[in-house]
Order: C-alpha cells, then sequence, then structure tokens
C-alpha cells in the first residue's frame, strides 16, 4: 500500500456532491444581486429583555474535556431558557458525525445538536464567554448564558427582502458588548452589522465598499481592511484605524500573505495581531494601533494559530495520533484546555477575525 | 439541447468524478462540497464557453484547480442552516476504512492547497512533473517544490502513507 494505492481506495469514500438545481439557482441569485447593486441593505429585528452585568474573562480557567462520545444521547441539551454558566469552547469531536457540544468554564457540557454547522466560522462565544451565537433557520441568534436575555437578528436579503439567509461571526470587541456579524449569500460574504448586545440594537457599520471589519479596538473604534489585499504576495498590510491608515510589515523575509496562506488579522482589546510566513514556518506579530511591532513570537512544528485570549494568544496543539490522540489548546506553554484529537474547536472571542 | 439542459445534463454524467477530485483535494465532505458547488456555479455561468472549447469536463476541472488554489474559504461561509444539516453516514464500500485512508484524509487538512493539487495531480493521476506543470501554469521546478514540501510534511504527520514513493 502506498500513497497511490491510498488515493484510489479513499476516493471511495467521496459522496456526490454535485446538484444542478442548486448551482442554477445560485448563479440565477447572483446574477440577480449584481443586477440590484445599491439596493437598500434591509432592516433586521432584535429582540430581547433583561440583561445581566458582564462577567471577567477568567484567566485561570482550565477545562479538560473528558473522554469523547460520538452519541450526542450522552450529553443533555443545552436547556432551552434561562442562565447555564459561563461558556469555556464549542466544539465537535470530529469533523463527520459527531454532535456539537458547549463546553462550559465549570467543566460541564450540552448539547448544542447532533448535526449542527461546523462551529468554526459559524458558531461563537463571546470573549468573557457569557454570549452563545448560533446561526438559526432566519439569521442569527445570541443568547445570553448567564441570563434570560436571546437577541435573534434576522436573516434578509438585500435584494429581493426575502429572508432565511445567513449570518457569521466576524469580529468581537474584547469587552464582549459588540459583534460584527457577516451577512453572506450562497458563501460570498455582502454586508455587514454591528451588533450592540448591551442595547439589542445593530447599525451597518460604516465600512466604505470593499473594506471588510476586521476587529473592534479599545475604545471601540473599528479596523478596517481593504480587502484587495487578500490578493498576492503581502509583505505589509494598510489596515484603517479608526479614522487613520496604519501600516503593518513583515520583519525580515517573512510575508503577511502570499499563494499558500492567507492573510489573518486578528484584533483584541488594544492590540492587532498578523500572522507571518517564513516558508513554512508561521510567526504572531503583535502591533499596537500605531503599527509598532511589540512581540513576534513563532509557532513550534505541529502548533496553530487560533488567536488572542486573555490568557495570551491560543494556540492548538495536534497530536500526531489524532484519532486517539488529545489537542491541546496553550498559550505560551500554559495549557488552557483539551480537546479531542480531532475536534473543531471554537474558543470565547473566537470568529472570522 | 439548450444551455441549461447541456448543463444538466453534464452534472448527471460528470457530477461523481467532480466531486471525487474535490474530496481528494480537501480530504473533508463539507470543503469538497463547497469546493464542488463554487466550481459548478463558475462553470455554469459561462457555460457556453466552457462547451465551446469542446472538452467541458477538463475546462472544468481546471476551473476547480485554480479555485481551490485562489480559496480564501473563510470568507466563503457555508450557508446551511442548521435544520438541514443532517449529514449523511459515509457510504459502506463492503470494506471498512482502513487506517491508512482516515490518516490520508487528515493529513490532506495539513498540507497548502497547492501542495494538495501536486500531490493528487503526481500520485493520484500519475502525471509527469511536466505535464502537472503545464496544467498549473508553473514551472517544473514550482512543482518539484510544491512535491518536496508536500512529502516532506506528510511524511512528519503520517510516514505510513509514503511507502515506495520519491519526490
Amino acid at each position: 500500500m502506498n500513497l497511490h494505492d491510498t488515493y484510489h481506495r479513499l476516493e471511495q469514500d467521496a459522496r456526490d456532491y454535485a446538484d444542478a438545481d442548486r448551482v442554477l439557482r445560485v448563479v440565477r441569485r447572483r446574477r440577480a444581486v449584481r443586477t440590484a447593486a445599491g439596493a437598500a441593505f434591509a432592516a433586521l429585528v432584535i429582540a430581547g429583555f433583561g440583561l445581566q452585568s458582564l462577567v471577567r474573562p477568567s484567566g485561570d480557567t482550565i477545562v479538560a474535556v473528558p473522554a469523547m462520545s460520538a452519541s450526542p444521547a450522552s450529553y443533555p441539551a443545552l436547556p432551552a431558557q434561562g442562565p447555564v454558566g459561563q461558556g469555556a469552547a464549542v466544539y465537535t469531536p470530529c469533523r463527520d458525525g459527531c454532535p456539537t457540544l458547549l463546553a462550559l468554564a465549570d467543566g460541564r457540557q450540552y448539547l448544542l445538536g447532533a448535526h449542527t454547522v461546523t462551529p468554526p466560522g459559524n458558531i461563537t462565544l463571546s470573549p468573557d464567554g457569557r454570549w452563545l451565537g448560533r446561526p438559526t433557520e432566519n439569521g442569527y441568534e445570541l443568547r445570553d448564558l448567564l441570563g434570560d436575555t436571546v437577541r435573534r437578528v434576522a436573516g434578509v436579503s438585500p435584494a429581493t427582502g426575502e429572508t432565511g439567509y445567513a449570518y457569521g461571526p466576524w469580529a468581537w470587541s474584547a469587552d464582549s458588548r459588540r459583534l460584527i456579524l457577516a451577512y453572506h449569500l450562497d458563501g460570498n460574504v455582502g454586508k455587514y452589522l454591528d451588533v450592540d448586545l448591551e442595547t439589542g440594537v445593530a447599525t451597518a457599520p460604516p465600512a466604505p465598499e470593499g473594506y471588510e471589519p476586521v476587529g473592534i479596538l479599545n475604545p471601540g473604534d473599528l479596523v478596517l481592511l481593504d480587502v484587495s489585499q487578500y490578493e498576492g504576495v503581502r509583505r505589509e498590510v494598510k489596515l484603517r484605524v479608526g479614522a487613520v491608515e496604519v501600516t503593518f510589515r513583515a520583519t525580515a523575509d517573512g510575508v503577511l500573505a502570499d499563494a499558500d496562506h492567507g492573510l489573518t488579522v486578528q484584533v483584541r482589546g488594544d492590540r492587532i495581531f498578523l500572522l507571518e510566513y517564513t516558508g513554512e514556518k508561521v510567526a504572531v506579530l503583535q502591533f499596537d494601533r500605531k503599527g509598532a511591532l511589540e512581540s513576534r513570537t513563532p509557532l513550534a512544528d505541529g502548533r496553530y494559530p487560533v488567536g488572542p485570549t486573555p490568557d495570551g494568544y491560543a494556540v492548538v496543539q495536534v497530536p500526531r495520533d489524532q484519532p486517539n490522540g488529545r489537542q491541546r489548546l496553550l498559550a505560551g506553554d500554559r495549557v488552557l484546555q483539551e480537546f479531542p484529537g480531532e475536534a473543531e474547536i471554537v474558543i470565547p472571542g473566537g470568529a472570522r477575525h | 439541447m439548450t444551455d441549461t439542459d447541456s448543463f444538466r445534463e453534464f452534472v448527471a454524467t460528470r457530477g461523481l468524478a467532480l466531486s471525487r477530485t474535490a474530496f481528494l483535494l480537501t480530504g473533508d465532505h463539507g470543503q469538497a462540497e463547497d469546493l464542488v458547488q463554487e466550481t459548478l456555479v463558475k462553470a455554469a455561468a459561462r457555460w457556453r464557453k466552457v462547451t465551446a472549447l469542446g472538452d467541458p469536463e477538463a475546462y472544468v476541472r481546471k476551473i476547480m484547480l485554480n479555485q481551490l488554489r485562489t480559496w480564501r474559504r473563510p470568507r466563503r461561509l457555508t450557508f446551511v442552516p442548521t435544520a438541514d444539516l443532517p449529514e449523511p453516514p459515509a457510504r459502506e464500500d463492503g470494506s471498512t476504512q482502513t487506517d491508512l485512508k482516515i490518516v490520508l484524509r487528515h493529513a490532506l487538512g495539513l498540507l497548502t492547497p497547492k501542495q494538495r493539487i501536486v500531490l493528487y495531480l503526481r500520485f493520484y493521476e500519475d502525471l509527469p512533473e511536466a505535464e502537472v506543470a503545464a496544467q498549473l501554469n508553473c514551472s517544473v521546478g514550482t512543482v518539484k517544490r510544491h512535491a518536496h514540501d508536500g512529502l516532506k510534511r506528510l511524511r512528519t504527520v503520517a510516514p505510513q502513507l509514503l511507502e515506495k514513493v520519491h519526490p
């Protein structure tokens, strides 16, 4: 048995993903959206009541996830309402066929669904673990895990007013009071919403055409990226920080993006983080808001970047034997949490950026 | 036959083959589905041009490879309402998944898109380096580099896959 043979055996596991009707619907919809350019981004509905005080991030919490079962029946369902406790992570123990679980800071776990969307990119926890965000059939829902509040954002097509479109979590403010949601139509991100979780008010962030919000700096300044910078090899990236354009540069021979590595920008509190690539080596660059480099942290082999946390920049260490091993979430050399080897994980503050 | 009919017929006859390619390029059912979908959307939008060239499958496969090379997948979030998500169990083929299949599937997730494409073309399609270079519109040296880097990474994470394989 070698690589050639294994490829041919693996192809037998492929399914038929091609759906002509779905493809043609998408083509028609995209054409309709293009012709409706300039249409106002439709409104949304935010419903909510009651507020709880924010909890502070717990830098000391370590949640070791116990031995996993792929059976949804092994876990209690998340209660439909009321406080349940501070969230520590959302994860699914494996890519296919495993339930999606909410792990709390006290070690309890709840079932979010037997077959949900993949948590990364779709489900989110606020940096303080208070808010759980999930896509719903009609938009997006943000639930206060420490109280009774539920914020619901209805997905509305900007072209037709039709509901049923999806949002993805894009960027959190460090104080967990604001979340940028990205509206995506058939996988293509179109518009953004800035949700104030304190008041329940959602507004379109002031991002000019061609710019994407990539973070919220203290005390609330939006960080914007000209998305044309996703293309090509980048040794430097310009971000609009508040009203100022700031340049962030790679060090030495590193690049911030090339054909094999996408541009990654993350914001937490007063800091802006970019990943730097030198060959196959990855380093985390930490800048202040004026573009001054504060630290460069190379990642050891086998460690992959996750994002900034109150404990430092988190990475995940994937075991060589993924089916039987454990993934470790680390900040520096400190273990923050452990997960099954094949888990797909969202940590507090986890979003697109 | 209208363009729409022609496209439907193409998907009906070649959809599974394209799906297999996408699965081997990604190692992930969700990503493969997204890749097939996006590829076919692009092909359908210019179907008349695709068919005019005489070999629609080759053209569509080229779209797929380019799509994978330039994919910023995090910006293309999967739009799937929670209620519609039940993932069917993998089709049983009589011999349950071997360890090597599982290892390869997960190892693919650790490679860059270009490494996955080059290894797929070299070791699944058995294309010589010069032909891989021609398909990817790059130099043979670039193909060698991606193959070398991909195999090096596979040796680290899944050495059992590389018996008898030389870059």
